[in-house]
């Protein structure tokens, strides 16, 4: 069925071979954490940034941030809305940007209207916990202070390790008895450090991006001394009662999509409410493919309905 | 099953049937998703029928000349062939293969026949629905796939003084075997698709046969015909051939869609069919005055028969085609006052085809109604998932009527997809699927807008349309549009309620 006019999208099958060389180029040689970011550094330099959207790099809360806001000149945009997605990149804590989701900042803004705000954490080895999570805490007194936006217009996201500081960001509110954020928007999070991964040999095999051992390195230079089943580390293993609405979008053929369904199935439990859609034919991370990948598109789409 | 209906299974429900998955309706469709089940190795289902039988349209279609209009090698399952006798065979065969069919793949253990499913309610906590049947008693299942068919609730003509008819009078889904029509005046009412094939059987020996009209249909022939004992050793020994057939009919299909979709060239060749048709048929200026239509070709179903314009030319018979004002103790009158005499009164009025799973009530989550919801016309994602309704599957469900091709394929296509859907709910260990309401709302709109372009929306009173105009029961594309649409189910497109065990402690 012919979909609003829109440029051609990746099939799934060539998506999935995309992913496969480039975890190949990324990791190649054993590459250390710094040398895999320059790597994807260097890869994310190529791509053209997304039409439609203006981006300012400004500092949020001593955090250098991406402020990525449609430019209203393209004819599907929405109008402004005053409310803000505050997004955390994934990579593990360890490696990626705000350059990395720029795809999908681009996207939810252009659909909802909102400004994208991407910060820039800090990444481990160099900056283990809990250097990340004070960063993201930091962007969101900046944000939700004084004359800033108020709490519940922001939905907080992230995307894989991002969908955990979004997650932990949210319980560490609740728990300093503060505003909450309107909304939770995780896609693909990695929520619990403590599991192995290896558990489903078939699994793992398919997965295109992730491997249980790359995990495994990403989260020991993270923890640093912090146990793995700590939840300010994994909040997976932590109260998840009292927190707000939230969307969680996962493709199937991911070694972490569990986690996923372990959060949605736990906050049900809890009372809490939560969305859950799981794509069965897709990979780790698919929804940051937006503009390249119909299925990411129609999770960006899930995520504007979320947010009306 | 690991994904059985779980807890709450108290001593007040003990008489409840739990099962997996519960079908309703055992026409083409419930039947067709029985045997799917069967082959998953899924053997927790029921298929609930209200009837005593199994068939659906072909149990309840008897009247004298009921036939497929869709060759039977095109108009059967793609995984059951059979050895038709002819190209178009009759109901009484149609139903025949059901009932083998029935047989054959051991369906006739999960058979829950002579009770209807009266109203259902979806459960959030087990995540199961209930549904309660004619009669009391209780099915709990984890998934309900609805299978009522699109034309099994007669319609009625809405005319003055019905019911203060003296003599027999039926629909013609509810023959009346027993009323002997020869020699008799028997007066029909409307001249759809059931019509045009019973009418030309009762004038063979009713006295006089009154038809009366309210708009012409578009009438071509139908190439039908017995197979000769050789062409049915052929098709026996080489399915090859059957298939070529199959795909020669599915293309012919295709081609009238195109046409109804609005292809020019295809619209001027079965106009043509039609004119030559009629103008070698009827000779009489004015009969064939009668005999054309008032609206677009396509915007009401185009019908196929040998004998319908020979039959309006007997002695015996006569076309009315003034407006009927009301039904009489002893006839129909007319507007121009005149009373048409008759001793039995015979509705070919066709079915209350926009009334989806009517009568049924199905509560949903969070005690929506579904008949609420589709106050406008009943609408669900590629006709199968309504949301606010999860784990409910519809086949032959909205806009996925066609006007050209076969039922069965569509139903195919729907089953496969069903499928899909639990063999992922098992797979994932999902309790529920619903689909996204964005979703949903995105393809009504392009359905909605796209039929606009057909011919079904050229302007006509047709069953296809309900009263705001909206066209709730036709796919607005080739058939093959479908299939491919339906091929594979993106769960993306759903909301997933994992399986219980999935919480952490
Ligand atoms: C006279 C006639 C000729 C046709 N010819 C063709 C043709 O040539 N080609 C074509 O493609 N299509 C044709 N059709 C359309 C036909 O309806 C479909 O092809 C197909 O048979 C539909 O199958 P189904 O299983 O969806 O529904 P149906 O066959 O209508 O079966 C529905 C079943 O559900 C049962 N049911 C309904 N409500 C309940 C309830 N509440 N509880 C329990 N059970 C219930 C009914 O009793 C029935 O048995 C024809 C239809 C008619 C009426």
């Amino acid at each position: 069925m012919a979909r609003r006019s829109s440029p051609p999208k990746l099939p799934p099958a060539l998506a999935f071979a995309g992913a496969k060389l480039l975890r190949r180029y990324v990791m190649a040689d054993g590459a250390s954490f710094a040398e895999q970011r320059a790597r994807m550094q260097r890869l994310n330099s190529l791509l053209p940034s997304p039409p439609g959207i203006t981006v300012r790099t400004e500092t949020v809360g001593g955090v250098s941030c991406d402020r990525v806001v449609a430019s209203g000149r393209d004819p599907r945009g929405v109008a402004p809305s005053g409310g803000v997605v505050l997004h955390f990149h994934g990579g593990g804590y360890c490696i990626g940007s705000p350059r990395f989701t720029r795809g999908w900042a681009a996207a939810v803004s252009v659909a909802t209207g909102r400004e994208v705000v991407l910060p820039d954490y800090r990444l481990a080895p160099e900056h283990p916990f809990p250097a990340g999570p004070a960063d993201a805490r930091a962007v969101w007194d900046a944000l939700t202070g004084e004359g800033g936006v108020p709490a519940a217009d922001v939905c907080v996201s992230g995307d894989s390790a991002g969908g955990g500081l979004a997650l932990g960001l949210a319980m560490a509110l609740r728990d300093a008895g503060r505003a909450l954020p309107g909304a939770l928007v995780l896609l693909s999070p990695w929520l619990d450090l403590s599991d192995d991964r290896g558990g489903d040999p078939d699994l793992v095999a398919a997965d295109p991006v992730l491997t249980p051992a790359w995990l495994t390195a990403a989260a020991r230079a993270y923890a640093g001394d912090v146990a793995l089943d700590d939840p300010r580390l994994s909040p997976l293993l932590g109260d998840l009662a009292g927190l707000p609405p939230m969307l969680v979008q996962a493709g199937a053929v991911d070694i972490i999509a569990s986690d996923s369904v372990r959060l949605a199935a736990t906050v049900r439990a809890v009372g809490g409410d939560v969305t859950l859609s799981l794509a069965n034919g897709m990979f780790h991370d698919f929804p940051t493919q937006a503009g390249n990948l119909e299925a990411a598109d129609s999770a960006v789409r899930q995520v504007a309905a979320f947010l009306r | 099953m690991t994904a059985g209906p779980g807890t709450g299974t108290g001593a007040a429900e003990a008489d409840a049937e739990v099962v997996d998955v519960a079908v309703i309706g055992t026409g083409f469709g419930g039947l067709g998703m029985g045997v799917s089940l069967k082959r998953a190795g899924r053997d927790s289902f029921v298929i609930i029928e209200k009837a005593d039988g199994v068939g659906g349209t072909w149990r309840e279609n008897t009247y004298p000349g009921a036939a497929c209009d869709v060759p039977a090698h095109l108009y059967s399952y793609s995984f059951h062939r059979y050895d038709w006798s002819r190209r178009f065979p009759p109901q009484a065969e149609i139903l025949a293969y059901i009932e083998h069919v029935t047989d054959h793949y051991g369906l006739r253990p999960h058979l829950r026949l002579g009770a209807g499913v009266a109203s259902a309610a979806w459960d959030e906590d087990s995540a199961t629905w209930t549904l309660a049947l004619d009669g009391g008693r209780e099915v709990r299942a984890r998934v309900v796939v609805s299978s009522v068919g699109q034309l099994n609730r007669p319609a009625l003509p809405s005319i003055a003084g019905l019911d203060t008819f003296a003599g027999p009078a039926f629909h013609s889904a509810q023959w009346r075997h027993d009323v002997a029509l020869a020699g008799l005046r028997v007066g029909v009412i409307g001249t759809g698709a059931s019509a045009i094939q019973f009418v030309p059987e009762v004038a063979k020996s009713a006295g006089h046969v009154t038809v009366f009209q309210r708009s012409a249909p578009y009438v071509i022939p139908k190439p039908d015909r017995p197979y000769s004992p050789g062409e049915r050793r052929l098709y026996k020994l080489l399915p090859l051939v059957e298939k070529l057939d199959r795909l020669s009919i599915f293309l012919r299909g295709e081609l009238l869609t195109s046409a109804i979709d609005g292809n020019g060239t295809a619209v001027k060749g079965v106009l043509k069919m039609w004119k030559e048709y009629l103008d070698e048929q009827v000779p009489d200026p004015e009969l064939r005055a009668k005999c054309t239509p008032d609206y677009k070709i396509g915007c009401k179903r185009i019908l196929f028969t040998n004998d319908w314009y020979a039959t309006l030319q007997r002695p015996n018979v006569e076309l009315c085609t003034d407006a009927i004002s009301a039904v009489e103790p002893t006839g129909v009158r007319t507007a121009d006052g005149v009373l048409h005499e008759c001793d039995v009164l015979v509705y070919g009025t066709g079915f209350a085809a926009t009334g989806f799973l009517q009568p049924m009530r199905f509560t949903g989550r969070d005690g929506a109604d579904l008949h609420t919801r589709w106050a406008d016309g009943a609408e669900a994602y590629k006709g199968v998932a309504v949301h606010g309704f999860p784990n409910l599957f519809l086949l032959y469900g909205p806009n996925t009527n066609l006007g050209g091709n076969s039922i069965i394929y569509m139903l195919e296509a729907q089953i496969r997809y069903v499928q899909q859907a639990l063999d992922e709910m098992h797979r994932l260990q999902l309790a529920a699927l619903e689909v996204r309401d964005d979703v949903e709302r995105d393809f009504v709109a392009w359905v909605d807008a796209t039929i606009e372009k057909s011919a079904w929306q050229s302007g006509c009173h047709s069953w296809y349309r309900v009263d705001n105009g909206r066209n709730t029961n036709n796919w607005p594309v080739l058939t093959n549009a479908y299939a491919k649409a339906m091929r594979r189910i993106d769960l993306l497109d759903y909301e997933a309620t994992p399986q219980r065990s999935w919480a952490v402690a």
